[in-house]
């Protein structure tokens, strides 16, 4: 078994908890609304094209631009959620407290990885600006669509420390 | 030492790092990046992240999952879900053991709009569970069948798995989910020609028959799921037709349903929010195992070790079935602990290389690679119904907390010989998969 089936409720403690399960918040919302956008748009697109032979131009790099935005603006939240699939077939048997444990230890290291991507996405984004590559059609500047996946991938690591810590509490609570 | 033995070598590491509870998705990131710089050094490795993540998220192909998200959390919150079930209560309800039947018809109908087989389990499971309940249906059935028709989620097109396989095979997506639509619907009668059966054994099992529905009252409920057939077309017709990129009929899907749920008041107050977050869930969920099955595999292909086990296998001289029934037994195994998703991007850059350099029934590669993936999904949907750890009976088991898990089990056993036997017509006729690329093609 590897989904879960429904996310637990968002506990979210203290003033940093409070802190970051807003930002996931605002991040879902606003990947929500790129997802909306992109909805609208290609419908729009797709009804230009049948009854005027011509869509939205550069919808497709539009809704690239969106999904890549919106993508990355979803993970923090699912986080939070703990909605990031793992397999617990082989630890049923074991203690509440030991699962606690190994969840934090699973926790350290999804920040940690999240935190190189977010140094790495960092600099690729500098080099697209350096190399002032842009899209096909519009010519937009690639590097604004890695603008939003950096502080994404930095609130993911936020919010995977955040759950180490409230799983090494618990773990040692009970 | 080789490429190919690191990458065994780190397959066990990935395994034991698995097993220990650590997110799929970083398992994989972890295993490939490690592989990669212990095969080509820190840099590349380093220069490949710089842009591989949002390479990966800004792929166009991809962008129809969020949005297929959307739909079915929109179906969900716009009562799509009962309106199916009403429909199709309407026209077979009063047959014996009908409204099971029905409820597995509804689930059908709702994988047409959903990718997910787990939603589709947990949405059906809400609305028909309780009526089944009320019309004294045995625990059993009620559970089974809408544990087995859960299932059908991701095999009735649209699919989330086989919009990642196309990816990854480089198939076409709209050919895939064509091909997908009659094992679909075979499934779907199979599952309620067991439930035929089962009633006509122990006819206890079903409540007592209901009055039959008068046509109007049949027309009229079938009018209410307009959204879903509409859905349906757009995906397969406009796709396939070649009016509309899967995104794009991904787009007026999730719109149509969208507006549905609207006008039903199904967004109001939070409504919208929870669908919002539903997706956002789901979407984060998917794409972090992604990232890192990308990672992994940019590791695995640079390792060698997909060409070199496909070379083994075939100078080994084991016989084509020999290695189709060793990948389904894997698969069936596998799908005890891990999902679909995440089962296909581990296991498909190397198995399908390996059953491409082998012959089935003279079948071309497209064909061979389009026919492996409709065997593949049947396959890990069993994973989600079979003992000890089915997916599906756990959600069902969370809807109905009265019903225990054993007794869902016993429930499933009659569609599980069901899915075993289909997965052998399945084997044994590729044209069953193929035809509707013969007809429309």
């Amino acid at each position: 078994m590897a989904e879960r089936a429904s996310s637990p409720t968002i506990n979210a403690e203290g003033p940093i908890g409070k802190l970051i399960k807003s930002a996931c918040l605002f991040m879902a919302w606003a990947a929500g609304l790129m997802f909306l956008t992109e909805m609208v748009m290609s419908s729009v697109s797709v009804l230009g094209r049948s009854l005027f032979g011509q869509g939205i131009p550069g919808d497709y790099e539009l809704v690239q631009m969106l999904s890549a935005m919106g993508i990355s603006m979803c993970l923090p939240y699912c986080q939070l959620r703990k909605g990031h699939v793992f397999v617990d077939f082989f630890t049923l048997w074991a203690p509440r407290r030991l699962k606690n444990y190994l969840d934090a230890v699973a926790a350290i290291l999804l920040a940690a990885c999240a935190f190189l991507l977010a140094w790495r996405i960092w600099n690729g984004m500098l080099e697209m600006r350096e190399y002032e590559e842009t899209s096909m059609v519009l010519a937009l500047p690639i590097w604004w669509g890695y603008v939003p996946v950096v502080p994404a991938f930095v609130l993911l690591g936020l919010t995977a420390l955040h759950t180490a810590y409230q799983e090494f509490r618990e773990g040692s609570w009970s | 030492m080789s490429g190919s033995s690191i990458a065994l070598l780190m397959g066990g590491f990935m395994m034991v790092v698995m097993a220990l509870r650590v997110p799929v998705g970083i398992t994989m990131f972890m295993t490939g990046g490690i592989g990669y710089i212990w095969v080509s050094g820190l840099d590349p490795f380093l220069a490949f992240l710089k842009n591989a993540p949002y390479g990966r998220f800004s792929l166009y192909d991809l962008s129809v999952v969020p949005l297929f998200l959307l739909m079915g959390q929109f179906a969900t919150h716009g009562g799509l879900s009962r309106a199916l079930f009403k429909a199709g209560n309407a026209f077979i309800g009063h047959w014996r053991g009908g409204m099971a039947m029905a409820g597995v018809a509804s689930c059908a109908g709702f994988g047409a709009i959903c990718g997910s087989s787990l939603a589709t389990a947990a949405t059906m499971a809400h609305v028909v569970l309780p009526e089944l309940e009320r019309h004294k249906y045995k625990p059993s059935l009620a559970a089974g069948s809408l544990a087995a028709g859960g299932t059908l989620g991701i095999l009735i097109p649209p699919s989330v798995p086989l919009v990642i396989y196309g990816i990854l095979a480089e198939q076409n997506i709209a050919k895939l989910f064509l091909c997908a639509f009659v094992p679909g619907v075979l499934a779907a009668l199979g599952y309620m020609l067991v439930i035929a059966i089962v009633t006509r054994i122990d006819p206890e099992l079903a409540g007592p028959g209901t009055a039959v529905h008068s046509w109007k009252e049949r027309i009229e409920t079938l009018l209410g799921t307009w959204p879903v057939l509409l859905v349906f077309l757009v995906v397969i017709g406009g796709i396939y037709g070649g009016w509309f990129t899967p995104t794009e009929a991904a787009a007026i899907g999730a719109l149509a349903t969208g507006c549905v749920a609207w006008y039903s008041g199904g967004l109001k107050g939070e409504g919208l929010m929870e669908c919002i977050y539903g997706a956002a869930t789901g979407t984060g969920m998917m794409f972090l195992i992604l990232l890192g099955a990308d990672t992994l595999n940019s590791f695995m292909a640079i390792s060698q070790l997909p060409a070199e086990a496909a070379k083994w296998v075939v100078a080994s001289g084991f016989g084509p079935w020999t290695v189709l029934l060793s990948i389904i037994v894997i698969y069936l195994l596998l799908g005890c602990v891990m999902d679909s998703l995440s089962m296909i991007l581990l296991t498909v850059p190397i198995f399908l290389p390996i059953l491409l350099g082998m012959d089935y029934w003279g079948l071309s590669n497209d064909d061979k690679s389009i026919w492996f993936a409709i065997v593949a999904l049947v396959v890990m949907e069993v994973g989600l119904i079979t003992p000890p750890v089915g997916m599906n009976v756990y959600i069902i088991n969370g809807v109905a907390k009265d019903i225990p898990m054993k007794v869902i089990f016993r429930g499933v056993m009659p569609f599980l010989a069901w899915d075993v036997m289909r997965i052998g017509l399945l084997v044994l006729f590729p044209s069953i998969s193929l035809i509707a690329l013969r007809v429309f093609g």
